[in-house]
């Protein structure tokens, strides 16, 4: 195992490494520059700025700097945002990004597989079929629908719970949690039911039924671990988008998140931003990824890894 | 006897199913009695019924399922418990046993835990007493008790069906079933497995309800005073009685035909050996199993295998699973590399990749006769698809008509070619994977555990047709089985294959009349057999009640 963690880990740089490669040949290759505006530059400020910014160096030895900052932790500046740096941006709206997006993949994970296992386990159908429709409003509804609808509701007419910002402690992490979660609770519920009901139909679960068990029993015990097989691989990079921040929920609820850096840092031509959140995202998905093999052994033996 | 209350009893017994097709009878009214301590088997083919009776009888049938009738079970009416009551005597005062224990065992459990739950939840057991139990348990059934927390994946075939039958017999259960334990095991494993059940039936006076699509097993089984035989088909029980007497003399036509399929088959003539066409010379097979990151170390499954096959012959290729048998195949199709030795075909040494026109000569058929056919694709178009490949010079129209052709030659009608393989049998399956195989004129067909999968009745008939299509064109046969009895029927030459070396070779008649060595007399001796009187001796026990 510690064998297979490490291989795995020392097998994630030359996949980060082609992500940045790519991300930087794409940033570099888009029309425009991080210091287009409005009103074109006198020449010598942004011959002046490029200096400043070593933008004018060749692109290799550009890349070979960047690299280098990286391996010290060293995001570089953020062209955009002056007087920041890459990692300050992201350490200052990581946390909220984190909170929202752990507490969403949480509640998503626990509400969905339990609404996808009663719509599994129910044998009159109705159960079933209601939770199913839901599940289907949840998926197609988009975000940007669901969050004003629901701070109008709770926020605006019930007046239970802050509709922006951060004030109000917990609070205020309700509403964006719950629109975040939304989707990924539809999704989950659907995969656990199908998987499920595809569990329930192997002889397995008749010889557990045969040594007298109850429904409980007999779910918890024999049916979920390989029903949730398909769930596990699903919420690995679910988890890395979700931690990662939505820029609809961060851009509804105003919230200093890390998700509209995506966004703007790549219509800002904000080349170090942009790199800065792709290389982040890129180790959440190769360490979600990896936390999802170690799951699947858990979850049934005969994948296991010695 | 007589005077006790059976055991368990089923009076005008029926089980429906809803479908998408509407609702299907799958059990019509059966009539059966069990004393305590005796064995009744239930004989039919898939279909039939028989697994159906038992489950539904118990509640196990699933929720698209009706049941009606009487169902009296040691001192309870089945029908009037209610599903607690139902569950609470299920794993207590009855045990399962099902087919193939590696999908009846949940494969993320620990196998003592899965005895052990059953004495927590009837016997009260705490976690360490029961496991304690379950271990003691798996001793006396021959299990080494340091497999204990081993995972179903990691047994062998005889000893996974050993956790399943000490699982259901945890909590000393008054009636065993046994839905095929065996069917999914080797000869010798499955003549270990019923001596083992007959042992416990004797030590604890358990009732044992045997389901099995074998007269001979049933046979078997059923060799106490008092045991009794059903022989069942589409849902009706058509013939029932005393064990000794039913088996002597068979009543039913149904029954008839299928002791003549459980009957030890009379040879085929050995034919003078032609010349040689196949000549394998000191083959050896090695498979690469993962050792560390990027090595791998040899593990032998074949060692100086060395035969030869002329036209026309069939040669019998006998072994238990994990012989070698399948990789032989393999390797004679090119699929494998081998790693010494040769082979000649037709006096031209082969290494693979084969070229295509030595394609057409080598063809296979499988064991499993759906998954070997394309779900998606017509018999008509699996059936000209090597048509495609091997004789492009033909057009559509040629095709077709040489796809009816076939379609008639192996006895399927010609409106077959617009199914798909799901709307057809197995044994219907299996005759479109042998015109498959034959129909762009192959010079050797191998046949690789062809018949495994299908019920008594039909293996005799596709054994059939085997037989036929080799003597109307001449291919060579390899058959490679588990089972001495097609061997007989269709090989003149049989070679026994034991932990990838042959052990044993030569003509079947010999082989099965004189076996000189201990392997081969282990294998034939492990077979379930009927012996029977010759067919017409009359029926004088009760004919079952028609419903």
């Amino acid at each position: 195992m510690g064998r297979f963690l490490l291989g795995r880990l020392l097998g994630a740089i030359p996949t980060l490494l082609a992500i940045i490669l790519l991300s930087f040949a794409i940033m570099r290759a888009a029309p425009g520059g991080p210091f287009d505006g409005e009103r074109a530059l006198p020449p010598e400020v942004e011959a002046n700025l490029r200096a400043a910014y070593d933008l004018d160096a060749p692109l290799a030895v550009q890349l070979g700097r960047y690299l280098a900052g990286l391996a010290r932790f060293d995001f570089g500046p953020s062209f955009k945002y002056a007087d920041f740096s890459v990692g300050e941006l992201i350490a200052g709206g990581a946390p909220v990004s984190a909170i929202i997006g752990g507490a969403a993949l949480l509640l998503a994970t626990v509400l969905g597989i339990a609404l996808g296992s009663v719509a599994a386990l129910d044998r009159h159908r109705a159960l079933d079929s209601g939770v199913m429709a839901l599940a289907v409003v949840g998926q197609v509804v988009p975000t940007f629908v669901v969050g004003p609808l629901l701070a109008l509701l709770f926020g605006l007419w019930l007046g239970w719970l802050p509709i922006a910002g951060l004030e109000g402690g917990a609070r205020a992490f309700v509403l964006p949690v719950v629109t975040l979660a939304l989707p990924y609770v539809a999704s989950i519920a659907r995969l656990t039911r199908g998987s499920l009901r595809e569990v329930l139909a192997q002889p397995f679960i008749r010889t557990a039924r045969a040594k007298g068990l109850d429904d409980a029993t007999v779910l918890w015990r024999h049916a979920l671990k390989p029903a949730l097989l398909p769930v596990v691989s699903y919420l690995g990079p679910a988890a890395a988008g979700l931690l990662t921040g939505s820029v609809v929920v961060e851009t509804v609820f105003g919230l200093p998140g890390i998700g509209r850096y995506f966004v703007q840092g790549a219509i800002n031509r904000d080349y170090t931003l942009v790199l800065g959140v792709v290389v982040l995202y890129g180790a959440l998905i190769i360490l979600f990824n990896l936390l999802v093999d170690i799951l699947y052994g858990w979850l049934d033996p005969r994948l296991a890894r010695r | 006897m007589t005077a006790v209350a059976p055991l368990f009893a089923l009076r005008n017994f029926q089980v429906r199913f809803d479908t998408a097709d509407g609702p299907v009878a799958a059990v019509r009214g059966v009539d059966l009695t069990l004393a305590a301590g005796q064995a009744l088997a239930i004989v039919g083919e898939s279909g039939s019924g028989k697994s159906q009776t038992v489950l539904g009888a118990f509640g196990l049938t699933g929720a698209n399922s009706h049941i009606a009738g009487d169902i009296a079970f040691d001192g309870h009416d089945i029908r009037l418990l209610s599903p607690r009551q139902r569950r609470s005597l299920l794993g207590r005062d009855v045990g399962f046993v099902f087919q193939d224990p590696l999908t009846a065992l949940t494969p993320h459990l620990p196998v003592a835990r899965q005895i052990s739950e059953t004495l927590e939840r009837h016997r009260g057991f705490d976690r360490t007493a029961a496991r304690a139990a379950a271990i003691a348990l798996m001793t006396r059934l021959g299990l080494p008790a340091d497999r204990a927390d081993a995972y179903p994946h990691e047994l062998s075939g005889g000893q996974r069906q050993r956790v399943m039958i000490a699982s259901a017999l945890a909590c000393d259960p008054k009636l065993l079933i046994a839905d095929e334990p065996t069917t999914a095991l080797d000869v010798t494993v499955q003549a270990e497995i019923l001596a083992l059940l007959d042992s416990l039936r004797a030590e604890r006076g358990l009732a044992l309800v045997f389901i099995t699509h074998d007269l001979a097993v049933a046979a078997q089984v059923t060799g106490r005073p008092g045991d009794q035989v059903a022989v069942m088909r589409a849902g009706r029980i058509v013939e029932q009685g005393a064990a000794e007497a039913l088996l002597a003399a068979p009543a039913d036509p149904y029954t008839r035909a299928l002791a003549a399929a459980a009957r030890p088959a009379t040879p085929r003539e050995a034919a003078p050996t032609p010349l040689p066409r196949l000549v394998v010379d000191g083959l050896g097979v090695n498979y690469r199993r993962p050792s560390g990151w990027f090595a791998s170390r040899p593990v032998p499954a074949l060692r100086d295998v060395s035969f030869t096959a002329g036209p026309g012959e069939a040669i019998g290729i006998v072994g238990e699973s994990g012989s070698g048998k399948s990789t032989l195949i393999r390797a004679l199709l090119g699929l494998v590399p081998t790693c010494a030795g040769t082979i000649h075909w037709q006096g031209a040494p082969l290494c693979p990749p084969y070229p295509r026109a030595l394609r057409r000569s080598l063809q296979i058929v499988h064991q499993d006769p759906f998954a070997a056919l394309n779900p998606r694709l017509t018999i008509g178009q699996s059936l000209a698809e090597p048509l495609e490949i091997h004789a492009p010079e033909l057009t559509a129209g040629d095709r077709r008509a040489r796809v009816q052709d076939w379609l008639a030659r192996v006895g399927l009608p010609a409106s077959f070619a617009d199914r798909h393989p799901h709307e057809l049998s197995g044994g219907q399956n299996q005759r479109v994977n042998i015109a498959r195989a034959f129909i762009a004129g192959p010079a050797l067909v191998a046949c690789d555990e062809a018949v495994s999968a299908l019920d008594a009745e039909t293996k005799v008939a596709i054994l059939d047709l085997l037989l036929g299509l080799q003597a109307e064109t001449g291919v060579i046969l390899l058959f490679v089985t588990h089972d001495f009895q097609s061997v007989t029927t269709l090989c003149q030459r049989t070679i026994v294959l034991h932990c990838g070396k042959i052990v044993d070779a030569g003509a079947t008649s010999a082989l099965m009349a004189n076996p000189t060595q201990a392997y081969t007399r282990t294998l034939i001796a492990a077979m379930p057999r009927l012996t029977l009187p010759p067919q017409q001796a009359p029926a004088k026990r009760e004919k079952p009640r028609e419903t």
